[in-house]
């Protein structure tokens, strides 16, 4: 039998906290647990393998996760303490968004860190996970115009599905706002929003 | 499409590359060494395959020393369909 503990929209540790009064009653059996962020999936995944159970499979789902364990190991303990568990200030967003506000990568070498920005940008469009957003702000949005070396790269970003969202503003003051070649004109709303709900924001 | 991947010792022989191509002309992709080919350098420089010979010439003539030249195929019609999850 399998006993379902429907844990999502629950901020942490909460769903945790559900997983082990299923666990401590379930001896023998299995369980699935549902969340809906990746955070409480983490901590869900890291209860069950510090407590002994197995963690059979975990499919995605647009917005939640089906955690399927193994049955429940009759010498399994689950002894925990649920301030371990607590998520990061970011729970409740879904997704990574990348924040891009200059046209280069760090500081040392312009030439180089104009270099890693592209290849950066080349490199993301071929891996198996993408961000759900990439933010461009100041010297940033030079990334997105006509004629920048970035700009197929975005493309095919676009078309993958990734939003990209380019400050008006900062397009205006680089009066760049006619070069435009992908993504979107946002604005600071828009942009703060999508970095708020990220469950996760990489700077770059 | 085939492209020639060539790889540096260093990356300032890799910008550097990029600086003479762009100078002649050229359009060369400066980006991170494929993970099937190995070098010293992060940085490559990926043209045509076809291009491999006029490339190769120009850099020699520049004193752009380089590390290797890989043959890579790539079908990038492919490479844009691929699955991939949002994270």
């Amino acid at each position: 039998m399998s006993i379902e503990i429907d844990a999502r929209g629950l901020p942490c540790p909460q769903p945790v906290i559900k997983t082990k009064e299923a666990y401590a009653k379930g001896k023998g059996e299995t369980l699935v647990i549902i969340v809906s962020t990746v955070e409480s999936r983490d901590n869900v995944a890291r209860f069950l393998k510090h407590s002994g159970a197995e963690i059979e499979r975990i499919e995605e789902k647009p917005g939640e996760f089906y955690i399927y364990t193994k049955e429940i190991p009759e010498t399994g303990t689950a002894d925990i303490k649920p301030e371990e568990y607590v998520c990061t200030p970011q729970q409740g967003g879904t997704g990574t968004t990348v924040f891009i506000n200059k046209d280069r990568v760090g500081h040392g070498s312009d030439e180089l860190g104009i270099n890693l920005v592209r290849a950066f940008i080349a490199t993301i469009k071929d891996l198996s996970v993408q961000p759900k957003a990439i933010c461009f702000m100041n010297g940033g949005v030079k990334l997105t115009v006509k004629g920048s070396e970035t700009l197929p790269y975005l493309k095919e970003l676009e078309e993958k599905g990734v939003e990209l969202l380019v400050c008006g503003t900062c397009l205006g003051y680089f009066n760049l706002k006619e070069q435009l070649g992908a993504g979107r004109i946002s604005n600071m709303y828009d942009i703060s929003e999508t970095m708020l709900k990220s469950s996760k924001v990489i700077t770059i | 499409m085939v492209f020639a991947i060539i790889t540096f010792h260093n990356t300032h022989f890799a910008l550097k590359a990029k600086r003479v191509l762009e100078m002649n002309g050229n359009k060369p992709e400066i980006i991170p060494v494929p993970r099937e080919f190995s070098s010293e350098c992060g940085f490559c420089c990926k043209v045509l395959w076809e291009e491999k010979d006029k490339t190769e010439d120009l850099l020699k003539g520049h004193c752009v020393e380089f590390d290797a030249v890989h043959r890579w195929e790539r079908d990038e019609e492919m490479e844009r369909q691929k699955k991939f999850r949002f994270v």
